[in-house]
């Protein structure tokens, strides 16, 4: 049984993700687990990253069952690309059971942004799940 | 609208978590369901390991041939913008509940007013697990809970791990919208 | 003057005494001449509540009314007609005009048609207080006991079956001197009171009228009970709107019989309601001639001095 991260473990993370934030074009970023509770969050509030946290976890949950359903193994991240920016929701940790979304407006540029996401991840995912 | 005169419909399994909504489908479903289950981090609110984050789906054919597309919602509150989702387009919902769940009245109503307006004509049928427990609400108290609102809709007593008993929900359903497909509602 | 033929069973012996003495005693005084008979040719039964079972069962399935002689005087009487022990001759000849005012009002009963609605016209009257009711039993054709008491319904597990199936008769309820076997399976009354209407006579239930339309007001627990696509349809459509029987058949393409049983069911489990939104199985008031049973209960208000 995985409890969810302790409170020393996600004030750590809401660092990493404070220093990830700096990236140009993030407009916020919420870790949460997969039953869509937020972990630690940046520059988005209690209501916003609760939503992001729910949502997102449908989207991962549905990517991952679209991965499997096409034969492709298993769900790495998705993107949504809107109007305004985009959207991208990336997998944490070894044991998968943590993801990060990240809000970001159209000055992005993806490339850059899914780089700085992966090392954002992968940072979270060794302090949080080795 | 139009959803209940084709050959293929939908019908919407919800009710809060625990009540076995994948549980459901998957025992009636033709084909392998589709499920969206992770693993449940907070064992606090409810002891079950894995809990649906996305939608289950599952499909069966009927005697006349109809399809009928099973979309199973998540129960927690959170994913609320499933329900809504999901509940588009419905021609029926089914809704799953535990009498033994001290709530199950109240989680009765909530999901009677977050699913009642998407489905015509109020196609809704109420399928309760575990009324033979000793401190469990029979089904009386749930029919009482719709009278009270003014709703006719049938209770059931159900297993939903029993393919027979989800059945017996789909049929009734399906009875539910032909009715009224044949007989009309009343002015 | 109406001749009636009573017989006692099963009553101590200076209460027996005691009975002889008081028929004479009101001879003169009563609606009815009273001749004392054996069981096969008595019109009443006059019988203790601590007697034998298998004599009240024989005596059930007549329909014929039973004046029920009880010690008991704590808790809810268990029949229509009953006198605590010891009674005065004022009290017997009280419940004895009851009696014969039933008799004289019901139509002749001829064994045939009467008792195909026996157990179920039985059953409708003790509905109303079947949450307090003491303990009564009625036996199938079978000879399988069906008991009846404090909210719920009692049967030996081999029945069960059969009662979903709609494979059994039933003669009517009388007063039970003992409590159930512990053996028993319990089920829910009204699931019971369905199954007895899905199981009667293929004409329309003596006690709803053909000209009136019914809806169904409450689904039945088709989980619990079971249910073909036909009655579903049935069930469906009376929550749509109000139907006549006729015209329910009709549109639905099923026979008078099933529709008839249909009715009967849902009207035993309290489920039906007429368009103008009473429900069918209304308590009896007083006054009204409409069958034996709901004479039998007024006799017992009266007797009780219970309001309505």
């Amino acid at each position: 049984m995985k409890a969810r991260p302790a409170r020393v473990s996600r004030e750590l993370a809401r660092k990493v993700l404070e220093g990830y934030g700096e990236v140009a074009g993030v407009q916020c970023a919420v870790l949460f687990s997969a039953d869509g509770f937020e972990i630690a969050s940046h520059a988005a509030d209690a209501a916003a990253s609760a939503r992001l946290a729910a949502i997102g976890s449908s989207l991962a949950a549905l990517g991952t069952a679209l991965s499997g359903e096409a034969g492709l193994g298993d769900f790495e991240r998705t993107t949504i690309e809107s109007d305004r920016g985009a959207v991208t929701i990336m997998r944490v940790g070894s044991s998968r059971s943590m993801s990060l979304a990240v809000v970001a407006g159209k000055d992005a540029v993806l490339g850059q942004l899914l780089w700085a996401t992966q090392r954002c991840c992968q940072a979270l995912g060794k302090l949080l799940d080795p | 609208m139009s959803d209940v005169d084709a050959e293929e419909f939908k019908i919407v399994f919800t009710g809060p978590m625990g009540a076995g909504k994948t549980t459901a489908i998957a025992a009636i479903s033709e084909v392998e369901p589709v499920n969206t289950e992770v693993e449940n981090s907070d064992r606090v609110a409810n002891a079950k390991e894995s809990t649906t984050v996305g939608f289950d789906f599952g499909r069966i054919t009927l005697a006349d041939g109809s399809i009928v597309r099973l979309y199973g919602t998540p129960g927690q509150p959170r994913y609320r913008f499933m329900w809504d989702i999901l509940g588009r387009g419905a021609a029926g919902v089914i809704i799953l509940l535990d009498a033994s769940e001290p709530g199950a009245l109240v989680q009765l109503d909530v999901f009677v007013d977050a699913f009642l307006p998407h489905v015509v004509h109020g196609a809704l049928v109420v399928g309760v697990g575990r009324t033979d427990l000793p401190d469990s609400q029979g089904t009386d108290a749930f029919a009482a809970r719709l009278d009270a609102r003014g709703i006719v809709a049938p209770v059931l007593s159900v297993d939903v791990r029993r393919r027979a008993d989800v059945t017996m929900l789909v049929r009734t359903l399906v009875c539910i919208l032909a009715s009224h497909a044949t007989h009309g509602a009343v002015a | 003057m109406q001749i009636l033929k009573i017989c006692d069973l099963g009553l101590a012996a200076d209460t027996s005494h005691a009975f002889h003495s008081m028929l004479q005693i009101v001879a003169g005084r009563s609606k009815a001449r009273w001749r004392l008979a054996g069981v096969a040719e008595a019109d009443v039964l006059f019988a203790s509540s601590a007697g034998s079972d298998e004599a009240l069962a024989a005596w059930s399935g007549s329909g014929k009314p039973v004046v029920l002689v009880t010690d008991d005087r704590g808790s809810w009487p268990p029949a229509t007609f009953v006198l605590r022990h010891p009674f005065r001759v004022m009290q017997l000849l009280s419940v004895l005009d009851d009696v014969a005012d039933l008799l004289a009002a019901s139509p002749p009963r001829e064994r045939g048609n009467s008792s195909l609605w026996a157990g179920a016209e039985s059953l409708r009257a003790l509905m109303p207080q079947a949450g307090t009711l003491g303990w009564h039993v009625a036996r199938t054709s079978l000879g399988d006991e069906i008991w009846l008491g404090r909210g719920r319904v009692l049967v030996g597990a081999d029945l069960v079956a059969r009662l979903r199936h709609g494979d059994f008769e039933l003669a009517a309820f009388h007063p039970a001197g003992t409590a159930p076997p512990p053996t028993s399976v319990a089920l829910a009354v009204c699931d019971f009171a369905w199954q007895v209407g899905l199981a009667s006579a293929v004409n329309l239930a003596p006690w709803l009228d053909p000209a009136a339309a019914y809806r169904l007001r409450r689904w039945p627990d088709v989980g619990r009970l079971g249910a073909s696509t036909g009655l579903l349809e049935l069930c469906a459509m009376s929550t749509v709107r109000a139907w006549t029987p006729s015209a329910m058949a009709q549109a639905s393409g099923q026979s008078m019989a099933d529709v008839h049983r249909f009715l009967a069911a849902a009207s035993l489990a309290g489920l039906l309601a007429t368009n103008a939104g009473e429900p069918t199985q209304a308590a009896p008031t007083r006054g009204r001639l409409q069958g034996g049973w709901d004479r039998f209960l007024g006799g017992l208000r009266r007797h009780l001095g219970l309001a309505a």
